[in-house]
């Protein structure tokens, strides 16, 4: 099988930031990734999309070096994923943090630079960095917020404001539209395609079909990899993903020419 | 309570049992904070059993082979940071399921030091004023080495204050955001360590997981940040040991029982309050009163 590539033209000059070759992975018995190759280039921006259960997160955790593949080899930015990881800005799930926890929107933001920070207090440029970052996401002025009381669509900001402190050359989201409302998610993407000017993009979406018009390539991801240019997606990659009686929405408000929906059955 | 205020004046002993619990004060609200918000109360539980098996050790080493500078408070030092190594050990190196380790660590130490406790002679009146504290007894010596790791504790939370909070509020992005997590956690719970050997000095080994977790909780519920909390804590930790101090002295009850129970009535307390206030602060017509499943909006 030719290795995959996300770019459309093949003459791209663009860096590489990540590269996987003939990476599997199986937690015990279960095989979840097979034999994926995978190359993403350098200011793109990337939906992984598929099943639950498919791989998404799996994979997402393989680049971010928190899971080591059983075969084949990884490299982010040229280096194993766990030595890179720090040049990459992880978004999670706003969903999963305790809702009590005693922290103001701007500890969260200057969580990413405690490790480079060393040790004892922060300093000032710490601060700036971090809110430089706020500011970003349009949140500077709720820096002194509990975070627990924001909205769900702030907090997701706010987590990204907290990976772009540490100045990362990739952003990496889990679901950056879960349990967020319209609008907010709307937002959320304004400020993506807008981050996307600079760094590469990669969002992980459950949301079945999913493609939002900032997108350039999509991703699925069930136990095999495969790359489609959004372009050139249609009802029938997304049958060979899901199955049959599975039908792909565009997300896109303006529409395309193909339609604004494609039915695969 | 007068009596123990004139008594106060007259009686050393007095004095290093209301020192020991100011001091043992500063460690609890801080540590107690952290053990708080990351749940980790159960581990708290599983190192204090253990320095049973340190404070037995202790004891019978310095009757049979008159190790005189092996006291017991030494003892549970030693257990304690022991306990806290194979809790991360196996938590890092094994499969096994984080409560059976706690378990088996927490009874393994109970039952060293009951062995012991039982082949020293005479001394086993020892084992209810370790297993329930007893603050009145505690020496000069004790009241040193007490300072000496508030010291310590203190010294490492103002190092380690950022990597900690990164790690107690999400452990997975501060090992991607490059804190070498695993090393940070054993620090941790080396920390937890020393600060529950200071409490079974005050209120005995089963009754240290309350005053870790109570003023802590009381504190979590009237501030939003990390710092407020752990000056919350230590103040409501200060008037639970003192006032359970004062209150026991004179009536003859057991200090650390009374300490407990200033403790869970402040906790109490402290919960009421919240509850009137976020009654008092709800607009009208928004949800139902008293829902426990309130957002995190108190500000």
């Amino acid at each position: 099988m030719p290795e995959q590539t996300t770019a459309d033209n093949a003459a791209d000059r663009r860096r590489v930031v990540i590269r996987m070759e003939h990476v599997s992975f199986a937690y015990d018995a279960t095989v979840v990734l097979q034999d994926v190759d995978l190359k993403i280039l350098e200011r793109e921006f990337i939906a992984i999309i598929g099943p639950n259960g498919g791989g998404k997160t799996t994979l997402l955790r393989l680049i971010l070096g928190l899971l080591a593949p059983d075969t084949g080899t990884i490299s982010v930015f040229g280096q194993p994923p766990a030595r890179a990881a720090s040049r990459l800005g992880y978004v999670p799930q706003h969903m999963q943090f305790d809702r009590d926890f005693p922290v103001s929107v701007l500890d969260v933001v200057l969580m990413s630079l405690a490790a480079r920070a060393g040790l004892g207090p922060f300093r000032r440029r710490h601060r700036r960095a971090a809110e430089e970052a706020l500011a970003t996401v349009e949140m500077l002025d709720h820096r002194d917020r509990h975070f627990a009381g924001l909205s769900g669509g702030q907090r997701q900001r706010v987590l990204i404001a907290r990976a772009l402190a540490a100045n990362p050359e990739m952003l990496l989201f889990d679901e950056p539209t879960a349990n967020v409302d319209t609008t907010a998610g709307e937002k959320l993407y304004e400020i993506l395609a807008r981050l996307n000017r600079k760094m590469t993009i990669l969002v992980v979406s459950h949301d079945i079909g999913f493609v939002h018009q900032y997108i350039t390539s999509v991703v699925c991801v069930n136990r095999r990899v495969r790359i489609h240019p959004t372009s050139a997606l249609n009802g029938r990659s997304i049958t060979e993903l899901y199955g049959e009686d599975m039908s792909l929405i565009r997300h896109d408000h303006r529409c395309s020419e193909e339609g604004h929906f494609c039915s695969s059955s | 309570m007068l009596q123990f205020l004139t008594d106060l004046h007259q009686f050393r002993f007095l004095q290093y049992a209301l020192l020991a619990g100011i001091m043992a004060s500063v460690a609890c609200g801080i540590i107690g904070s952290y053990v708080t918000v990351r749940r980790l109360t159960y581990i708290a539980g599983a190192i204090a059993h253990c320095t049973l098996g340190g404070m037995g050790a202790a004891r019978y080493l310095q009757q049979q082979y008159g190790l005189a500078f092996l006291t017991p408070l030494t003892g549970a030092t030693i257990a304690a940071l022991v306990a806290a190594l194979v809790i991360s050990f196996l938590q890092g190196h094994s499969a096994m399921r984080q409560d059976t380790v706690l378990s088996a660590v927490w009874s393994v130490g109970m039952g060293i030091g009951i062995l012991f406790i039982s082949k020293t002679s005479g001394y086993n009146e020892d084992l209810m004023s370790y297993l329930f504290g007893d603050i009145l007894m505690v020496s000069g010596r004790d009241l040193l080495l007490i300072g000496l790791l508030d010291l310590v504790l203190l010294l490492m939370v103002t190092l380690f204050y950022n990597r900690l909070l990164a790690i107690s509020f999400d452990e997975e992005f501060a090992r991607i955001s490059g804190i070498a997590v695993d090393r940070c956690n054993t620090i941790f719970l080396c920390l937890v360590a020393l600060t529950v050997v200071l409490l079974v000095q005050v209120v005995g080994i089963i009754l240290v997981v309350a005053l870790l977790a109570l003023p802590a909780a009381a504190a979590g519920r009237l501030t939003t940040r990390l710092p407020a909390m752990m000056l919350a804590s230590t103040l409501l930790c200060l008037l639970a040991t003192s006032g359970g101090l004062a209150l026991s002295y004179q009536p003859d009850l057991p200090a650390g029982a009374t300490i407990i129970m200033l403790a869970a009535a402040l906790y109490i307390l402290v919960g009421i309050f919240w509850k009137l206030r976020n009654i008092h602060r709800r607009p009208p017509g928004k949800g139902p009163f008293l829902s426990l499943d309130e957002p995190g909006n108190i500000k």
